[in-house]
Protein backbone atom coordinates (compact mmCIF):
# COMPACT_ATOMS: atom_id res chain seq x y z
CA UNK A 1 0.00 0.00 0.00
CA UNK A 2 1.21 3.48 -0.87
CA UNK A 3 2.15 5.37 2.09
CA UNK A 4 1.49 9.13 2.07
CA UNK A 5 4.17 11.61 2.59
CA UNK A 6 4.43 13.41 6.16
CA UNK A 7 3.90 17.17 5.87
CA UNK A 8 6.26 18.72 7.32
CA UNK A 9 4.82 19.69 10.84
CA UNK A 10 3.98 16.17 11.22
CA UNK A 11 7.18 14.82 10.53
CA UNK A 12 8.36 17.47 13.07
CA UNK A 13 6.12 16.02 15.43
CA UNK A 14 7.02 12.25 14.65
CA UNK A 15 10.71 13.68 15.40
CA UNK A 16 9.84 15.36 18.57
CA UNK A 17 7.92 11.56 19.75
CA UNK A 18 11.35 9.76 18.59
CA UNK A 19 13.19 12.21 20.86
CA UNK A 20 15.37 13.25 17.81
CA UNK A 21 13.71 17.16 18.03
CA UNK A 22 13.80 18.82 21.84
CA UNK A 23 12.24 22.33 22.66
CA UNK A 24 13.69 24.58 25.33
CA UNK A 25 11.56 24.01 28.77
CA UNK A 26 9.28 27.28 28.47
CA UNK A 27 8.06 26.27 24.61
CA UNK A 28 6.13 23.23 24.09
CA UNK A 29 6.92 21.42 21.11
CA UNK A 30 3.78 21.98 19.55
CA UNK A 31 4.55 25.93 20.11
CA UNK A 32 8.26 25.60 18.71
CA UNK A 33 7.15 23.92 15.48
CA UNK A 34 4.44 26.34 15.15
CA UNK A 35 7.86 28.97 15.07
CA UNK A 36 10.13 26.78 13.11
CA UNK A 37 7.40 26.95 9.99
CA UNK A 38 6.85 30.50 10.42
CA UNK A 39 10.72 31.27 10.63
CA UNK A 40 10.91 28.94 7.26
CA UNK A 41 7.93 30.78 5.72
CA UNK A 42 10.18 34.14 6.27
CA UNK A 43 13.13 32.32 5.07
CA UNK A 44 14.51 34.03 1.99
CA UNK A 45 17.51 33.02 -0.57
CA UNK A 46 20.66 34.98 -0.70
CA UNK A 47 20.88 36.39 -3.72
CA UNK A 48 23.13 35.05 -5.99
CA UNK A 49 26.33 36.60 -6.25
CA UNK A 50 27.82 37.93 -9.46
CA UNK A 51 31.27 38.87 -10.60
CA UNK A 52 31.96 42.46 -9.19
CA UNK A 53 33.86 43.65 -12.36
CA UNK A 54 34.88 46.02 -13.90
CA UNK A 55 35.26 49.08 -13.08
CA UNK A 56 34.53 49.54 -9.49
CA UNK A 57 35.15 53.06 -8.02
CA UNK A 58 35.52 53.40 -4.24
CA UNK A 59 34.14 56.63 -2.74
CA UNK A 60 31.11 56.95 -4.44
CA UNK A 61 28.88 60.09 -3.47
CA UNK A 62 25.48 59.56 -1.96
CA UNK A 63 22.39 60.47 -4.29
CA UNK A 64 19.36 59.44 -6.17
CA UNK A 65 19.51 60.74 -8.54
CA UNK A 66 22.00 59.64 -11.30
CA UNK A 67 20.50 60.80 -14.38
CA UNK A 68 21.06 64.53 -14.85
CA UNK A 69 18.61 66.83 -17.09
CA UNK A 70 18.95 65.94 -20.70
CA UNK A 71 20.71 62.33 -20.40
CA UNK A 72 20.20 60.26 -23.71
CA UNK A 73 18.93 56.86 -22.30
CA UNK A 74 15.87 55.65 -21.77
CA UNK A 75 15.35 56.91 -17.97
CA UNK A 76 14.80 54.09 -15.29
CA UNK A 77 13.66 53.93 -11.34
CA UNK A 78 15.27 51.31 -9.53
CA UNK A 79 13.98 50.23 -6.23
CA UNK A 80 14.15 47.47 -3.81
CA UNK A 81 14.35 46.26 -0.30
CA UNK A 82 17.38 44.97 1.76
CA UNK A 83 16.83 41.83 4.04
CA UNK A 84 18.73 38.99 5.69
CA UNK A 85 18.01 35.37 5.32
CA UNK A 86 15.73 35.36 8.00
CA UNK A 87 13.59 38.05 6.11
CA UNK A 88 14.37 40.96 8.46
CA UNK A 89 14.72 43.86 7.17
CA UNK A 90 18.48 45.51 7.23
CA UNK A 91 18.30 48.98 8.42
CA UNK A 92 21.60 51.01 7.11
CA UNK A 93 22.86 48.79 4.88
CA UNK A 94 25.03 50.23 2.54
CA UNK A 95 24.90 49.79 -1.41
CA UNK A 96 27.54 50.75 -3.71
CA UNK A 97 26.25 50.76 -7.29
CA UNK A 98 27.79 51.43 -10.54
CA UNK A 99 27.01 51.38 -14.09
CA UNK A 100 27.77 51.65 -17.90
CA UNK A 101 25.83 55.18 -19.63
CA UNK A 102 23.53 54.32 -22.16
CA UNK A 103 26.61 53.91 -24.74
CA UNK A 104 28.18 51.41 -22.69
CA UNK A 105 30.85 53.48 -21.18
CA UNK A 106 31.79 53.96 -17.84
CA UNK A 107 33.01 57.15 -15.86
CA UNK A 108 36.42 56.20 -14.56
CA UNK A 109 37.65 59.93 -13.78
CA UNK A 110 34.61 61.25 -12.29
CA UNK A 111 31.52 59.38 -10.42
CA UNK A 112 28.64 59.85 -13.33
CA UNK A 113 26.23 56.94 -12.84
CA UNK A 114 27.69 55.53 -9.81
CA UNK A 115 26.18 55.55 -5.97
CA UNK A 116 26.46 54.80 -2.63
CA UNK A 117 23.36 54.80 -0.93
CA UNK A 118 21.76 53.26 2.39
CA UNK A 119 18.65 51.45 3.16
CA UNK A 120 16.22 53.60 5.10
CA UNK A 121 14.16 52.44 8.12
CA UNK A 122 12.29 50.14 6.21
CA UNK A 123 15.54 48.28 4.53
CA UNK A 124 14.63 50.50 1.16
CA UNK A 125 16.65 52.08 -1.17
CA UNK A 126 15.36 54.09 -4.56
CA UNK A 127 17.60 55.52 -7.25
CA UNK A 128 16.89 57.50 -10.58
CA UNK A 129 19.18 56.46 -13.71
CA UNK A 130 19.19 55.63 -17.66
CA UNK A 131 19.35 51.66 -18.59
CA UNK A 132 22.92 51.16 -19.37
CA UNK A 133 23.98 50.67 -22.86
CA UNK A 134 25.91 47.23 -24.44
CA UNK A 135 29.30 46.81 -24.65
CA UNK A 136 31.20 44.60 -26.85
CA UNK A 137 33.04 42.84 -23.62
CA UNK A 138 29.52 42.04 -22.08
CA UNK A 139 26.54 40.30 -23.72
CA UNK A 140 23.53 42.14 -22.25
CA UNK A 141 23.18 45.70 -19.88
CA UNK A 142 23.37 45.63 -16.17
CA UNK A 143 24.15 47.57 -13.44
CA UNK A 144 26.74 46.15 -10.29
CA UNK A 145 25.85 46.16 -6.72
CA UNK A 146 28.33 45.69 -3.85
CA UNK A 147 26.51 45.70 -0.83
CA UNK A 148 27.80 45.40 2.85
CA UNK A 149 25.94 45.10 6.53
CA UNK A 150 27.67 44.69 9.61
CA UNK A 151 27.21 41.46 10.63
CA UNK A 152 26.14 39.84 7.20
CA UNK A 153 28.57 38.52 4.40
CA UNK A 154 28.96 41.40 1.24
CA UNK A 155 27.01 41.04 -1.51
CA UNK A 156 28.49 41.47 -5.02
CA UNK A 157 25.93 40.94 -7.88
CA UNK A 158 24.43 42.59 -10.91
CA UNK A 159 21.01 43.16 -12.06
CA UNK A 160 19.92 42.81 -15.51
CA UNK A 161 17.02 43.50 -17.53
CA UNK A 162 14.45 41.13 -19.05
CA UNK A 163 13.64 43.18 -21.97
CA UNK A 164 17.63 43.46 -23.22
CA UNK A 165 17.79 42.01 -26.82
CA UNK A 166 19.81 39.38 -26.34
CA UNK A 167 17.15 37.84 -24.54
CA UNK A 168 14.49 37.73 -27.83
CA UNK A 169 11.44 38.35 -25.14
CA UNK A 170 12.28 34.61 -23.45
CA UNK A 171 14.91 35.42 -20.45
CA UNK A 172 13.79 32.25 -18.83
CA UNK A 173 15.17 30.57 -22.15
CA UNK A 174 18.12 32.47 -22.90
CA UNK A 175 19.45 34.33 -20.08
CA UNK A 176 22.46 31.80 -20.59
CA UNK A 177 23.43 33.82 -23.68
CA UNK A 178 25.48 35.77 -21.68
CA UNK A 179 27.72 33.29 -20.16
CA UNK A 180 28.60 35.70 -17.06
CA UNK A 181 24.51 35.52 -15.92
CA UNK A 182 24.32 32.54 -13.72
CA UNK A 183 21.14 32.76 -11.99
CA UNK A 184 17.76 34.12 -13.57
CA UNK A 185 16.85 35.66 -10.36
CA UNK A 186 19.36 38.40 -11.58
CA UNK A 187 17.48 38.96 -14.60
CA UNK A 188 14.30 41.40 -13.37
CA UNK A 189 10.86 42.21 -15.36
CA UNK A 190 10.76 45.67 -16.26
CA UNK A 191 7.50 47.76 -16.22
CA UNK A 192 6.92 50.68 -18.47
CA UNK A 193 5.40 53.62 -16.65
CA UNK A 194 4.49 57.34 -17.01
CA UNK A 195 2.90 59.84 -19.67
CA UNK A 196 3.76 58.27 -23.13
CA UNK A 197 5.45 61.36 -23.66
CA UNK A 198 7.53 60.68 -21.18
CA UNK A 199 7.71 57.23 -20.22
CA UNK A 200 10.39 55.63 -18.15
CA UNK A 201 11.17 51.90 -16.82
CA UNK A 202 10.84 50.97 -13.33
CA UNK A 203 12.95 48.10 -11.66
CA UNK A 204 12.68 46.57 -8.63
CA UNK A 205 15.63 44.83 -7.10
CA UNK A 206 15.10 42.65 -3.63
CA UNK A 207 18.77 42.09 -2.27
CA UNK A 208 19.24 38.85 0.11
CA UNK A 209 22.57 39.21 2.51
CA UNK A 210 23.96 36.14 4.13
CA UNK A 211 25.28 35.88 7.86
CA UNK A 212 28.84 36.41 8.04
CA UNK B 1 54.50 36.88 -18.61
CA UNK B 2 51.52 37.86 -18.67
CA UNK B 3 48.72 35.63 -18.65
CA UNK B 4 46.99 38.33 -20.74
CA UNK B 5 47.46 40.60 -23.35
CA UNK B 6 51.06 42.40 -23.26
CA UNK B 7 52.73 43.75 -26.14
CA UNK B 8 56.29 45.54 -26.69
CA UNK B 9 57.91 46.64 -29.54
CA UNK B 10 60.78 49.94 -29.41
CA UNK B 11 64.82 49.88 -28.87
CA UNK B 12 65.96 52.05 -26.21
CA UNK B 13 68.25 53.93 -28.54
CA UNK B 14 65.72 54.40 -31.57
CA UNK B 15 62.69 57.45 -31.20
CA UNK B 16 59.29 56.25 -30.30
CA UNK B 17 58.70 57.78 -33.79
CA UNK B 18 60.24 55.85 -35.92
CA UNK B 19 59.77 52.55 -34.45
CA UNK B 20 59.21 49.42 -36.93
CA UNK B 21 57.67 46.72 -35.08
CA UNK B 22 57.53 43.92 -37.21
CA UNK B 23 55.70 40.40 -37.62
CA UNK B 24 58.39 37.75 -36.70
CA UNK B 25 55.96 34.43 -37.10
CA UNK B 26 53.04 33.46 -38.11
CA UNK B 27 51.32 30.46 -36.27
CA UNK B 28 48.49 29.14 -38.66
CA UNK B 29 45.29 27.88 -36.90
CA UNK B 30 42.40 26.73 -38.58
CA UNK B 31 40.22 28.57 -36.09
CA UNK B 32 40.55 32.18 -34.51
CA UNK B 33 42.61 31.52 -31.14
CA UNK B 34 40.86 32.94 -28.30
CA UNK B 35 44.24 33.53 -26.00
CA UNK B 36 47.73 33.39 -25.73
CA UNK B 37 50.75 32.92 -23.76
CA UNK B 38 54.25 32.51 -24.27
CA UNK B 39 56.90 30.58 -21.93
CA UNK B 40 59.47 32.74 -20.29
CA UNK B 41 61.96 30.76 -22.10
CA UNK B 42 60.73 31.55 -25.14
CA UNK B 43 60.45 28.28 -26.52
CA UNK B 44 56.85 27.05 -26.33
CA UNK B 45 53.86 29.06 -26.79
CA UNK B 46 50.19 27.93 -26.25
CA UNK B 47 47.14 29.31 -27.48
CA UNK B 48 43.26 27.50 -27.01
CA UNK B 49 40.86 28.06 -30.16
CA UNK B 50 37.55 28.01 -31.31
CA UNK B 51 37.71 24.65 -32.52
CA UNK B 52 37.93 23.34 -29.45
CA UNK B 53 41.62 22.42 -29.68
CA UNK B 54 44.54 23.83 -27.34
CA UNK B 55 47.51 24.14 -29.33
CA UNK B 56 51.19 24.33 -28.48
CA UNK B 57 53.94 25.46 -30.62
CA UNK B 58 57.88 25.02 -30.34
CA UNK B 59 59.63 28.38 -30.88
CA UNK B 60 61.59 29.96 -32.19
CA UNK B 61 60.55 27.10 -35.40
CA UNK B 62 56.97 27.41 -35.07
CA UNK B 63 56.64 23.60 -35.08
CA UNK B 64 52.85 22.43 -34.06
CA UNK B 65 53.95 20.23 -30.91
CA UNK B 66 50.45 19.50 -29.88
CA UNK B 67 46.93 19.75 -30.57
CA UNK B 68 45.13 18.55 -27.20
CA UNK B 69 41.19 18.49 -27.81
CA UNK B 70 39.74 20.52 -25.29
CA UNK B 71 35.91 20.51 -26.96
CA UNK B 72 32.84 21.69 -25.03
CA UNK B 73 35.22 23.03 -22.55
CA UNK B 74 35.00 27.50 -22.90
CA UNK B 75 38.23 28.63 -22.29
CA UNK B 76 38.72 31.44 -19.56
CA UNK B 77 42.47 31.64 -18.29
CA UNK B 78 45.26 30.02 -20.48
CA UNK B 79 48.82 29.58 -18.54
CA UNK B 80 52.11 28.29 -19.31
CA UNK B 81 55.37 27.68 -16.70
CA UNK B 82 58.19 30.10 -17.36
CA UNK B 83 60.62 26.60 -18.57
CA UNK B 84 57.64 26.18 -21.37
CA UNK B 85 57.19 22.31 -19.85
CA UNK B 86 53.52 22.57 -18.69
CA UNK B 87 50.36 24.69 -20.41
CA UNK B 88 46.87 25.34 -17.96
CA UNK B 89 43.50 26.34 -18.89
CA UNK B 90 40.86 26.92 -15.93
CA UNK B 91 37.50 26.93 -17.91
CA UNK B 92 33.61 28.71 -17.68
CA UNK B 93 32.57 25.42 -16.04
CA UNK B 94 34.98 26.00 -13.19
CA UNK B 95 37.69 22.95 -14.06
CA UNK B 96 41.14 23.59 -13.86
CA UNK B 97 43.71 21.20 -16.18
CA UNK B 98 47.29 20.95 -16.89
CA UNK B 99 49.32 19.40 -19.63
CA UNK B 100 52.92 17.95 -19.90
CA UNK B 101 53.47 20.22 -23.71
CA UNK B 102 56.54 17.35 -24.54
CA UNK B 103 53.60 14.81 -24.46
CA UNK B 104 49.93 16.50 -24.47
CA UNK B 105 49.38 14.15 -21.41
CA UNK B 106 47.90 15.41 -18.60
CA UNK B 107 49.92 15.75 -15.80
CA UNK B 108 47.38 15.12 -13.23
CA UNK B 109 43.49 14.94 -12.95
CA UNK B 110 41.45 18.01 -13.98
CA UNK B 111 40.12 19.87 -10.64
CA UNK B 112 36.49 21.55 -9.98
CA UNK B 113 37.74 25.40 -9.07
CA UNK B 114 34.19 25.44 -7.16
CA UNK B 115 33.68 28.46 -9.93
CA UNK B 116 35.35 30.01 -12.98
CA UNK B 117 38.57 31.41 -12.74
CA UNK B 118 39.21 35.47 -13.45
CA UNK B 119 42.99 34.67 -13.66
CA UNK B 120 45.73 32.00 -13.73
CA UNK B 121 49.13 31.36 -13.27
CA UNK B 122 52.53 29.04 -12.90
CA UNK B 123 54.50 29.74 -10.27
CA UNK B 124 58.09 30.98 -11.44
CA UNK B 125 59.74 27.47 -10.95
CA UNK B 126 56.91 25.84 -12.27
CA UNK B 127 56.10 23.20 -9.03
CA UNK B 128 52.26 24.84 -9.09
CA UNK B 129 49.78 26.55 -11.41
CA UNK B 130 46.95 28.55 -9.28
CA UNK B 131 43.90 30.06 -10.79
CA UNK B 132 41.70 33.10 -8.63
CA UNK B 133 37.98 31.82 -8.17
CA UNK B 134 35.57 34.69 -5.62
CA UNK B 135 37.59 34.92 -2.31
CA UNK B 136 39.70 32.03 -2.80
CA UNK B 137 43.03 31.18 -4.72
CA UNK B 138 43.33 26.90 -6.02
CA UNK B 139 46.40 25.75 -6.35
CA UNK B 140 46.97 22.69 -8.31
CA UNK B 141 50.56 20.89 -8.08
CA UNK B 142 51.18 19.49 -11.17
CA UNK B 143 53.82 16.62 -10.25
CA UNK B 144 52.07 15.53 -7.20
CA UNK B 145 48.84 15.28 -8.67
CA UNK B 146 47.39 17.40 -5.89
CA UNK B 147 45.57 20.86 -5.39
CA UNK B 148 44.61 22.73 -2.50
CA UNK B 149 42.90 26.20 -1.76
CA UNK B 150 44.06 29.26 0.10
CA UNK B 151 40.98 31.60 1.19
CA UNK B 152 41.72 35.54 0.78
CA UNK B 153 39.68 36.77 3.52
CA UNK B 154 37.74 40.25 3.22
CA UNK B 155 38.33 39.78 -0.97
CA UNK B 156 35.83 41.14 -2.96
CA UNK B 157 36.44 38.92 -6.07
CA UNK B 158 40.25 38.45 -6.54
CA UNK B 159 40.60 40.09 -10.19
CA UNK B 160 44.36 39.40 -10.43
CA UNK B 161 47.43 37.72 -8.46
CA UNK B 162 50.73 37.13 -8.92
CA UNK B 163 53.95 35.07 -7.86
CA UNK B 164 57.33 36.63 -6.44
CA UNK B 165 60.13 35.99 -8.25
CA UNK B 166 61.20 33.62 -5.47
CA UNK B 167 58.09 31.79 -4.95
CA UNK B 168 57.33 32.91 -1.68
CA UNK B 169 54.33 34.98 -1.82
CA UNK B 170 51.61 35.30 -3.78
CA UNK B 171 50.15 38.49 -3.86
CA UNK B 172 46.23 39.47 -5.05
CA UNK B 173 43.96 42.71 -5.59
CA UNK B 174 40.34 42.08 -4.99
CA UNK B 175 37.77 44.38 -7.21
CA UNK B 176 37.27 46.02 -4.22
CA UNK B 177 41.26 47.58 -4.69
CA UNK B 178 42.15 45.71 -1.59
CA UNK B 179 45.94 44.00 -1.58
CA UNK B 180 46.09 40.59 -0.12
CA UNK B 181 49.13 38.93 0.13
CA UNK B 182 50.01 35.51 1.12
CA UNK B 183 53.02 33.72 2.72
CA UNK B 184 53.73 30.42 1.09
CA UNK B 185 55.84 28.97 4.13
CA UNK B 186 54.33 30.58 7.13
CA UNK B 187 50.82 30.09 5.34
CA UNK B 188 49.51 33.61 6.69
CA UNK B 189 48.26 36.00 4.80
CA UNK B 190 47.45 40.19 5.52
CA UNK B 191 45.72 42.30 3.50
CA UNK B 192 45.56 45.95 3.05
CA UNK B 193 43.81 48.82 1.49
CA UNK B 194 45.26 50.64 -1.65
CA UNK B 195 44.71 54.41 -2.35
CA UNK B 196 43.57 52.93 -5.82
CA UNK B 197 40.19 54.34 -6.47
CA UNK B 198 38.82 52.33 -9.45
CA UNK B 199 39.27 48.59 -9.65
CA UNK B 200 42.72 47.17 -9.40
CA UNK B 201 43.01 45.52 -13.24
CA UNK B 202 46.85 43.85 -12.84
CA UNK B 203 49.54 43.15 -10.26
CA UNK B 204 53.02 41.70 -10.40
CA UNK B 205 56.05 42.12 -8.17
CA UNK B 206 59.29 44.05 -8.26
CA UNK B 207 62.08 41.88 -9.32
CA UNK B 208 63.17 42.08 -5.91
CA UNK B 209 59.90 41.49 -4.34
CA UNK B 210 60.30 44.17 -2.21
CA UNK B 211 57.27 46.51 -3.96
CA UNK B 212 54.11 45.41 -5.60
CA UNK B 213 53.05 47.08 -8.61
CA UNK B 214 49.19 47.45 -9.04
CA UNK B 215 47.42 48.68 -12.19
CA UNK B 216 43.76 49.61 -13.38
CA UNK B 217 41.18 51.84 -13.90
CA UNK B 218 42.68 54.54 -12.11
CA UNK B 219 45.29 54.47 -15.30
CA UNK B 220 48.09 55.01 -13.01
CA UNK B 221 51.19 52.42 -12.27
CA UNK B 222 51.06 52.37 -8.18
CA UNK B 223 54.17 50.86 -6.59
CA UNK B 224 53.19 49.53 -2.96
CA UNK B 225 54.38 48.58 0.21
CA UNK B 226 53.40 45.03 0.70
CA UNK B 227 52.47 45.51 4.34
CA UNK B 228 51.16 48.35 4.43
CA UNK B 229 49.03 48.64 1.29
CA UNK B 230 50.31 52.39 1.24
CA UNK B 231 51.67 53.66 -2.06
CA UNK B 232 55.52 54.35 -2.63
CA UNK B 233 55.62 55.89 -5.91
CA UNK B 234 53.09 56.20 -9.24
CA UNK B 235 53.79 56.41 -13.01
CA UNK B 236 52.28 59.10 -14.78
CA UNK B 237 48.53 58.97 -15.92
CA UNK B 238 48.16 57.19 -18.99
CA UNK B 239 44.99 58.01 -21.35
CA UNK B 240 43.34 54.41 -20.75
CA UNK B 241 42.75 51.98 -18.33
CA UNK B 242 46.12 49.65 -17.54
CA UNK B 243 44.48 45.75 -17.48
CA UNK B 244 47.75 43.79 -17.80
CA UNK B 245 51.12 44.43 -16.97
CA UNK B 246 54.33 42.57 -16.12
CA UNK B 247 57.81 42.95 -15.13
CA UNK B 248 60.48 42.07 -17.33
CA UNK B 249 63.06 39.11 -15.62
CA UNK B 250 65.73 41.31 -15.23
CA UNK B 251 63.65 43.24 -13.33
CA UNK B 252 64.58 46.38 -15.36
CA UNK B 253 61.51 47.06 -17.72
CA UNK B 254 57.55 47.19 -16.94
CA UNK B 255 55.29 46.63 -19.37
CA UNK B 256 51.59 47.82 -19.78
CA UNK B 257 48.93 46.83 -21.67
CA UNK B 258 45.70 49.64 -22.01
CA UNK B 259 42.16 48.87 -22.63
CA UNK B 260 40.40 50.55 -25.76
CA UNK B 261 37.44 52.34 -24.17
CA UNK B 262 35.12 50.51 -26.95
CA UNK B 263 36.48 47.50 -26.45
CA UNK B 264 39.30 44.89 -25.23
CA UNK B 265 39.36 43.03 -28.62
CA UNK B 266 40.55 46.66 -30.29
CA UNK B 267 43.95 47.80 -30.57
CA UNK B 268 45.09 49.98 -27.97
CA UNK B 269 48.61 51.28 -26.61
CA UNK B 270 51.10 48.98 -25.57
CA UNK B 271 53.86 50.74 -23.12
CA UNK B 272 56.87 49.99 -21.90
CA UNK B 273 58.61 51.49 -18.97
CA UNK B 274 61.75 51.78 -17.18
CA UNK B 275 61.40 51.23 -13.82
CA UNK B 276 63.87 52.38 -12.40
CA UNK B 277 63.11 55.86 -13.86
CA UNK B 278 59.11 55.74 -14.52
CA UNK B 279 60.06 56.80 -18.30
CA UNK B 280 57.89 56.07 -21.04
CA UNK B 281 60.60 54.01 -22.82
CA UNK B 282 58.33 52.65 -25.82
CA UNK B 283 54.42 53.36 -26.80
CA UNK B 284 52.83 51.21 -29.48
CA UNK B 285 49.33 49.97 -30.76
CA UNK B 286 49.78 46.45 -32.26
CA UNK B 287 47.62 46.69 -35.83
CA UNK B 288 45.03 44.37 -34.24
CA UNK B 289 43.96 43.79 -30.66
CA UNK B 290 46.71 41.97 -28.44
CA UNK B 291 46.02 38.60 -28.06
CA UNK B 292 48.44 37.75 -25.31
CA UNK B 293 52.03 37.41 -24.77
CA UNK B 294 55.02 38.24 -22.79
CA UNK B 295 58.20 38.70 -21.61
CA UNK B 296 60.88 36.29 -22.81
CA UNK B 297 64.59 35.44 -20.65
CA UNK B 298 66.27 37.13 -23.31
CA UNK B 299 64.21 40.47 -22.33
CA UNK B 300 62.79 40.86 -25.44
CA UNK B 301 58.74 41.13 -25.15
CA UNK B 302 56.70 39.16 -27.66
CA UNK B 303 52.91 40.12 -28.75
CA UNK B 304 50.48 38.43 -30.46
CA UNK B 305 47.49 39.09 -32.31
CA UNK B 306 44.68 37.27 -34.02
CA UNK B 307 43.23 36.78 -37.47
CA UNK B 308 40.56 33.85 -38.68
CA UNK B 309 43.76 31.71 -39.66
CA UNK B 310 46.44 32.88 -37.97
CA UNK B 311 48.27 34.20 -34.42
CA UNK B 312 50.61 36.76 -35.32
CA UNK B 313 53.90 37.24 -33.10
CA UNK B 314 55.35 40.53 -32.66
CA UNK B 315 58.94 41.36 -31.25
CA UNK B 316 59.66 44.59 -29.17
CA UNK B 317 63.18 45.20 -28.55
Amino acid sequence: MKTQPLSRRDLLLKCAAAGVLTSIPSLSVAEAITRWEAQEAGAKKITPWNEIGPFYKRLAPQKSELRAPGDPGLPVAISGQVFDTSGNILVGAKLEIWQADHLGHYDLDGYRYRTTLVADSAGKYFFDSVMPGHYPDRVCQHIHYMVTAPGHQPLITQLYFATDPVFDGDPDKNFTRDPLILSRELVRPVALVGDPKDIHAAVNFELVLGRA
Amino acid sequence: MLPTLLAFALTLAVPLASQQHHEFLSLPTPAPATGFVISESGTVAAAPCRDGILRVWSLPDGKLMQAINIKDRAVDVTAISDDGKFVAIGDHQGRGSVWETSSGRESSPSIYLVHYPAAGAFSHDGKLVAFSVPASIIRMFPSSASSDGIRIPDSADTVAFAFSRDNSRIASVGGDTSLHVYDVNSQKSSSASTDLLNEALAIDFTADGKQIIVAGGDKVVYFIDPATGKTLRKFPKVADPIFALSVSPDGTLLCTVTLHADGMSLPAPIIIWDVASGEKKQEWTPPAGALGGGWTADGHLVVATASKDAIHLFRMN
